[in-house]
């Protein structure tokens, strides 16, 4: 997955499109490397296989009415 | 008290303003007078309050005058990261396209504080752009230099929150970390930095960088500087004069604390001065015992997956819009970070929820895990790869290898600093502890302090 440059320049070309962005030709061998950095990242965290019954940390609290939803705001 | 009234820490400026040996008018001018003289220098400031620093000063003078009691940090200079809002200054986050808004309307939740609790607000301070890197790089603002070193890093993001108590400008300052960003300018600049419990205070009033991972803290250049700022911050109650809950806590020291040294992912790839910043540590502290955080290198990962994509997500207007203005060393991360599928951030979630179960299980053994928060000293500005374990890597990223995994789960750290014999450059070391227990870690610190293992010297710039 994460050496597949091509795949990568394909799916930021799709992506980007899709978003509203644009990317210049001088950034883009940057912003591709970027890509091919945080997949290698989240191949680490997917290879792992936490259990199914471990859910998502995020919690909505439905009482806070904070702007940032921090416990002391 | 040092003859330079700027040199005092937190506490013995407030004691000297309470005890009219100092007036607060005084203490303002003499830190304007120090940004005037060094800021040039090393480029810590971005915004200087003076206005308001005098105003606060003439309203902590008039109540001694009155004979009022005053608040714990009366007469105190601060200055905190241009990511927090400060009325009547444009919050620029480090960035150029920020500072187009309109300044803040009000003070964030944590700026107020300080103000309440009596200190003098001497400016805002310069910072990666968007809290998005280790450096203290600026494309906008230029660097912020190291005031042990200037032709070296000061770190980052909360920059000029290191450099600027490092070279006393200022006494306290207000930093943030989502990967390391007040602990590695602490290890960097050689002073304390606290990044407290996550969620532990307030982030109201501070731009975001990645709300999953965002903390809020202060720097300062004693342990028990960091307590009093601690209890002020998170609005605890306080009776003055005399110490606030927390630092009553520190009289206890490092005796009975449970300690161990970080093993594992914690023990390899860093510099030797990392290692040995550690060890000189534990050998004070007299710690043989070593715990290992299971899977930490996949939390690292996870964490910056996470904030990769928060960021990406939350810049996203600002990225259709006006990519180009973006500082470029950003701009590029964000703009990948915008791509990221929805299942990675999902995956790192759920691992973040089972490394924190483990490394909670840790705690019913210890109370306090060492670790270094740094791989190396500060690195020259403008150096790009590094050599770990023999392998050459960038050192932008490779900077927050020790903290991120420790802010992913949100634990409390103090980062000290610690002078190995001989170096010119200082670095730190993470006490940290489990969530709420901050405590413990300030009381190690303030020991470690106390012994002569940690210590923040003034810097002096040439």
């Amino acid at each position: 997955m994460t050496d597949d440059r091509e795949n990568w320049d394909a799916y930021m070309e799709a992506a980007i499109k899709l978003l509203g962005l644009t990317v210049r030709p001088e950034w883009r061998e940057a912003v591709i490397s970027h890509l091919i950095v945080n997949a290698g990242a989240a191949s680490s965290v997917a290879d792992f296989k936490a259990p199914e019954t471990c859910l998502p940390a995020p919690e909505f609290d439905p009482r806070s009415t904070s702007a940032d939803n921090s416990p002391k705001s | 008290m040092h003859i330079d009234p700027l040199y005092g820490t937190v506490e013995e400026i407030a004691e000297a303003v309470r005890l009219n040996e100092v007036s607060a008018e005084d203490m303002a001018t003499l830190a304007l007078q120090a940004v005037d003289a060094i800021n040039p220098r090393l480029g810590a400031f971005t915004d200087v309050t003076t206005d308001r620093a005098l105003a606060e000063a003439t309203e902590i003078d008039a109540m001694l005058a009155r004979g009022e009691p005053l608040p714990p940090l009366a007469g105190v200079p601060v200055a905190v990261k241009n990511l927090y809002d400060v009325a009547g200054v444009t919050t620029r986050a480090g960035s150029r396209i920020n500072r187009d808004n309109p300044p803040a309307d009000a003070d964030a939740v944590l700026v107020a504080r300080l103000k309440r609790a009596g200190a003098l607000l001497i400016g805002t301070l310069n910072m990666d752009e968007y809290a998005f890197g280790f450096t203290g790089e600026n494309a906008h603002d230029g660097a912020c230099r190291n005031p042990h070193a200037t032709e070296h890093m000061s770190g980052g993001s909360s920059a000029g929150a290191g450099a600027s108590i490092a070279a006393a400008m200022v006494a306290a300052t207000l930093g943030t970390d989502t990967n390391g960003s007040i602990r590695v300018p602490a290890s960097f600049c050689g002073v304390f930095g606290l990044k407290p419990t996550y969620g532990a205070l307030s982030r109201a009033g501070v731009t975001p960088l990645s709300p999953s991972l965002d903390h809020t803290g202060p720097l300062a250049r004693s342990a028990r500087d960091l307590a009093l700022l601690f209890d002020v911050l998170r609005d605890a109650p306080m009776t003055a004069p005399g110490p606030s809950p927390t630092m009553r806590e520190l009289d206890k020291g490092a005796d009975g604390l449970r300690i161990a040294v970080a093993g594992g992912w914690f023990r390899e790839k860093g510099f030797p001065e990392a290692h040995a910043a550690v060890e000189k540590v534990a050998k004070a502290l007299d710690v043989s015992d070593e715990v290992e955080l299971p899977e930490a290198g996949r939390a690292r990962a996870a964490a910056y997956v996470l904030t990769a994509a928060e960021g990406g997500a939350y810049h996203l207007e600002r990225l259709r819009e006006r990519a180009a203005d973006f500082d470029p060393d950003t701009r590029d991360r964000f703009l990948a970070g915008a791509l990221t599928p929805s299942a990675w951030v999902t995956e790192a979630q759920r691992f973040r929820r089972w490394f924190r179960d483990r490394v909670s299980a840790l705690f019913a053994a210890h109370d306090i895990i060492l670790a270094p928060a740094t791989p190396c000293h500060a690195p020259k500005i403008g150096q790009k790869t590094f050599v770990l374990d023999g392998e050459e890597v960038p050192t932008r990223p490779n900077i927050g290898l020790y903290t991120q995994p420790i802010s992913f789960i949100g634990l409390p750290v103090v980062a000290v600093p610690v002078w190995l014999d001989g170096a010119r450059l200082p670095i730190g070391v993470q006490v940290i502890a489990a969530p709420d227990r901050e405590d413990l870690a300030l009381r190690v610190a303030a020991q470690l302090q106390e012994d002569g293992i940690a210590s923040a010297p003034v810097a002096s710039i040439i």
